[in-house]
């Protein structure tokens, strides 16, 4: 019986390699054509990140889960040390000559609204825009319904955006604006350190603890957010490709996307035209599929949590369209807003994680109801109350 | 169709592998060539990632 598991494994280790191995080659050739070497080293700080972000299970969505449900922070100090290590980088960069541009964004009626669905949306799928991709790329059952649904969303966001900027809207506010880049780097790392104190205080009482394996990640994970922000010129972003792909499907199914106003932003409008393969968000989201699955095969983990049950199916997929359209209106995810935002000294950040924060209050406590475990007794208690 | 899921990772795997590689081979025969990365938030006028314009622009 074993003999036959074990035989059974093989195969599919073998059929999985040559596919990834395949795939992987005939995408970076033509990564090479489309983008040259900055695509090409894109691609590879993607498979990189993949592998890392699957190998460490390095989630947003769980980290937020364990603070709300069981008040251990540890997981998000976890994350505001790797927002301190790319704020290193992110904010003093073009003043120290290199050609390169941080994340800003408005502070809209959208950000809030969009931060807010998507906080539901991850919480309901299990996963964040990174979160998403790298279980997708690990063989996630789950995410072969959120991802989809995801780009749907997203294009669906992308249409209501133009219309939901105009409800209310600033243009992008940095954080001590106006002071010397230095002054703007101390303020922004204050900021995060007394994040981090705050989580990791309430960790330690929870009884959580940060270990060092966590650690290493969180600084390779760094580095590998620095090359592509030196790369692509600005920080990892995850969810515009998702929108790109989505409007180029639409597009071949014949809808009139091109004219709609959002994708005649010139930005859109030139990523629309050319190859998906030109785009930075969408050969690092191609990367880190590829990663991510290639550390699932090789670490034997490649599917294995099995098909979910009925109600989650349905929460995968309410999830993913929540996330797509909260992260059009809310200028991204995890990573663009909430790592590149406040990495970057831009206000919208931290807006954007307070209001993604509310949501997933509300979507931890939707969970029970698509059939996942009861909350902890953190959120219980005040449930009850 | 059991049987067809139940070979999860296999079969659904290499299905997905191979439609997600036409696409993408299909998507950059009939796109522009762009000899370049590309990205909306270095557009000009762009004040968002996704190349969302500046409301005082």
């Amino acid at each position: 019986m074993t003999q036959t598991a074990e035989h059974h494994y093989q195969i599919s280790q073998k059929t999985g390699f040559g596919l990834l191995g395949l795939a992987a080659i005939t995408v970076l050739c033509l990564i090479l054509l489309d983008s040259g070497i900055a695509g090409a080293g894109l691609f590879i700080v993607g498979g990189a990140l993949g592998a890392m972000f699957f190998g460490v299970s390095f989630g947003f969505a769980s980290g937020w889960r364990n603070f709300i449900t069981s008040g251990d922070g540890m997981s998000l100090a976890g994350q505001f040390v790797l927002i301190g290590l790319c704020a290193l980088l992110f904010i003093p960069a073009a003043s120290l000559g290199f050609n390169v541009a941080r994340t800003i964004a408005p502070i809209s009626v959208s950000l809030f609204i969009g931060a807010f669905m998507f906080g539901i949306g991850m919480q309901l799928a299990n996963g964040c825009g990174s979160g998403v991709l790298f279980s997708f790329g690990g063989g996630s059952q789950r995410m072969v319904f959120a991802l989809p649904a995801f780009i749907v969303g997203s294009v669906m966001g992308a249409w209501i955006l133009p219309d939901m900027l105009r409800w209310g809207s600033v243009d992008p506010v940095i954080i001590a604006d106006g002071w010397n880049i230095w002054a703007q780097l101390g303020l922004t790392l204050l900021l995060v350190i007394a994040a981090i104190a705050f989580f990791w205080r309430a960790g330690r009482r929870a009884g959580g603890q940060l270990s060092r394996r966590m650690l290493t990640a969180c600084i390779v994970i760094a580095l590998l957010c620095w090359g592509a922000f030196l790369l692509a010129g600005h920080p990892w972003g995850v969810t515009f490709g998702f929108t790109l792909w989505g409007g180029k499907i639409a597009q071949a199914l014949g809808v009139p996307i091109a004219q709609t106003e959002f994708w005649s932003w010139a930005g859109p409008a030139r990523a629309l035209s050319h190859s998906v393969l030109a785009d930075a968000s969408s050969v690092m989201n191609i990367g880190m599929l590829i990663g991510a699955s290639g550390w699932a095969i090789y670490t034997t983990r490649f599917g294995q949590a099995g098909w979910p049950p009925a109600g989650q199916v349905m929460a995968a997929i309410i999830g993913g369209l929540l996330m797509g359209v909260g992260a059009r209106l809310g200028f991204g995810c995890n990573i663009g807003a909430f790592l590149g935002g406040i990495a970057s000294g831009s206000l919208h950040g931290w807006v954007w994680f307070i209001c993604a924060f509310a949501g997933s209050y509300i979507g931890i406590w939707l969970r029970p109801y698509f059939g996942f475990e009861q909350a902890g007794q953190r959120l219980s208690g005040k449930a009850q109350a | 169709m059991k049987h067809l899921l139940s070979r999860w990772p296999n079969v659904i795997f290499s299905l997905l592998v191979i439609g997600f590689l036409g696409l993408i081979v299909s998507d950059h025969l009939t796109s522009q060539t762009l000899a370049g990365i590309n990205s909306p938030a270095r557009a000009s006028g762009a004040c968002a990632p996704c190349g969302a314009p500046c409301k005082s622009e």
